[in-house]
């Protein structure tokens, strides 16, 4: 990548930074709120930091669980593997993203999950997942659990 | 991470549901537990985990390098094989006490997570060694191996304290993550205080144990030790405090600087990831974190050492501190008044240096996350933050809250960055502590610590 190249993607970041936070304010002005609400880079961060802490053991102040968790297991067979959604999808789910160990992602919409709890058959080498509402605000992170099963074909 | 490590015996995919199996975690034999640090080391620690969104973020790993745990670790061969830790990934219900031993795969509990499980940050070792609980658990350790000073233990706190001996108070297997004495660095007490120096600046508020000819940890350090981070910190937390006094201003002037909170979160980031140059006390952190949460998670619940000792404060609404403070009178110790503060801070502010550390708050955008409520009742950021301040403010009496506009009308009552005041060297580790405030600089190693 040239330094032309990457002024230019630092200008289109700022571009749709900008963008979003207007959006936000019109957002926050129709629903009658003095303040702009998070955006989804906000929001990822704030996600994630609740997932930390969870990972450290804790989970809000004591009487007000905070879990942003979402249990996601991937079961290992011998000749396909499923990502499994072992609680559920939250409320508002509408797709989800998964990211790859080499850094890609891909989005899902949630129709496309079957079974109950929803399943992905599959899923690659896939290392987390977020779930995003039809805004594509984030609304929960799931780090992935290897569970070995002997799965046989579907 | 052996609180961790009691939260997912219980719960192995961290829902928060059930409480920490604490006892379970105890009962596991100290060879098990002490391969599956090696297991965690191997995976490698904290890093920034996936986003969705376009980011200009560029620090990947906050242990100063991610190749360190690699280059350090045991080889591959000699883990997974003749050195597993062999702790179930899926615990039987109810537990088997003792714990087994699984020979073969899958990978131990916490290890079969796509992303490495993360460890504390080398501040909330700082935060929990300055309650004394090192002094505190260890003289429990020694009485109970020595002698029969204290009430008879139960089998289960026998064998909570020739885990805890085998850990902690011995040399640990040669090649362990964990060695960090030697003929060139013999005692670990001093070795902890180096670490927090460097990184910190500061001294715990409590002189070490025994004879230590001056302050050791000084020495050699060269220009190495960050002076400025508590300066820094304060002023992050005034900071913080001025945007959520002014969050929810809909007329007047609004003094909060989101790029300033941004400019302080970065400069601290940069400050501590200077001493991580090249996973420099990556290994220190991850040996320090370590012990000192299995004496926290010790406390944290009526455990059997506690219930022996009389020292429960129930399941519901007991807190570390207590116990800690009622264990200590057994063995003449008393804890700081602010113990429970300490302990508290130490579970808050550690994910939240993590997250400094790793540039996320260096964006002014990403800043105002810190004091903004965002049109939501209550944002777990913010509420960590306003927690924090209180909890800061009432353990070191320093005025966060007052100061953050006393400050800003007279430039001369800034604050020297050092010492830390943190709870006084006479409140801690002394059964004759004075309630002064903390006003005087630390002596630590230039004063003997009275011993009951």
């Amino acid at each position: 990548m040239t330094r032309e190249d990457s002024s230019l993607w630092t200008i289109l970041d700022k571009i749709a930074e900008i963008e979003e936070r207007q959006v936000a304010v019109l957002d926050a002005l129709a629903s009658g709120q003095q303040q702009p609400a998070m955006n989804a880079g906000q929001r990822e961060i704030e996600l994630r930091f609740r997932a930390l802490r969870n990972m450290l053991g804790n989970f809000g102040r004591r009487g007000e669980p905070d879990v942003a968790l979402l249990p996601v297991e991937l079961h290992t067979g011998y000749d396909h593997d499923r990502l499994v959604f072992a609680a559920g999808l939250p409320k508002g789910a509408h797709a989800v993203t998964r990211f790859y160990r080499d850094g890609t992602q891909e989005k899902t919409d949630v129709d496309s999950l079957v079974g109950c709890p929803p399943v992905l058959d599959n899923p690659g080498d896939v290392v987390a997942v977020q779930v995003t509402d039809v805004k594509g605000n984030p609304i929960a992170f799931g780090l992935i659990r290897r569970v070995q099963h002997g799965i046989g074909k579907a | 991470m052996f609180r961790t490590l009691a939260h997912l015996i219980s719960d192995p995919n961290l829902q928060g549901t059930t409480t920490p199996d604490a006892a379970t975690t105890f009962a596991i034999h100290p060879v098990q537990l002490s391969r599956w640090l090696e297991e965690v080391w191997a995976r490698g620690g904290i890093a920034n985990w996936p986003q969705g969104s376009p980011t200009s973020l560029r620090i990947d790993n906050a242990l100063g390098d991610p190749a360190i745990t690699g280059r350090l670790r045991l080889p591959d061969g000699l883990r997974n094989d003749t050195l597993r830790s062999g702790i179930r990934p899926t615990p039987p219900t109810p537990p088997t006490i003792p714990p087994d031993f699984m020979p073969s795969p899958p990978a131990a509990l916490g290890l079969d997570l796509q992303l490495p499980l993360p460890w504390e940050h080398l501040f909330y070792a700082y935060l929990v060694e300055s309650t004394g609980i090192v002094e505190i658990m260890s003289e429990v350790v020694r009485r109970y191996v020595v002698g029969e000073t204290l009430p008879t233990p139960s089998v289960d706190t026998v064998v909570w304290v020739r885990a805890t001996e085998e850990l902690f108070f011995r040399d640990p297997p040669l090649f362990h993550i964990g060695g960090l004495t030697s003929q060139l660095r013999p005692d670990a007490q001093v070795n902890r205080r180096n670490a927090y120096w460097r990184m910190f600046g500061c001294d715990l508020p409590h002189p070490p144990r025994g004879p230590v000819d001056g302050q050791p940890w000084k020495r050699d350090t060269g220009p190495g030790a960050n002076l400025r981070f508590i300066e820094l910190w304060t002023e992050l937390l005034r900071q913080v405090w001025v945007g959520i006094e002014n969050d929810r201003n809909s007329s007047g002037a609004n003094p909060t600087d989101a790029n300033y909170v941004g400019y302080l979160c970065q400069t601290i980031g940069e400050l501590l990831r200077l001493r991580r140059r090249n996973g420099l006390l990556a290994r220190e952190e991850f040996a320090y974190v370590t012990m000192l949460s299995w004496f926290h998670l010790t406390v944290e619940f009526d455990t059997p050492v506690v219930r022996d000792l009389s020292a429960g404060a129930g399941l519901a609404g007991g807190n570390p501190a207590d116990r800690l403070t009622a264990i200590g009178a057994r063995v003449g110790i008393t804890p700081p008044r602010h113990a429970r503060e300490l302990f508290e801070l130490a579970d808050l502010v550690s994910p939240l240096l993590w997250f400094i550390e790793l540039d996320q708050f260096s964006a002014a955008s990403n800043a105002e996350l810190l004091y903004r409520l965002s049109g939501t009742p209550n944002p777990p950021l913010q509420a960590t933050m306003a927690r924090i301040i209180d909890l800061w403010q009432s353990a070191t009496g320093d005025r966060i809250k007052d100061l953050a506009v006393s400050v800003r009308r007279s430039p001369a009552a800034t604050q020297s960055a050092q010492p830390v005041r943190l709870p006084a060297p006479s409140a801690a580790v002394s059964p004759s502590a004075s309630a002064q405030p903390f006003v005087t600089p630390s002596t630590n190693g230039s004063v003997t610590a009275p011993r009951a």
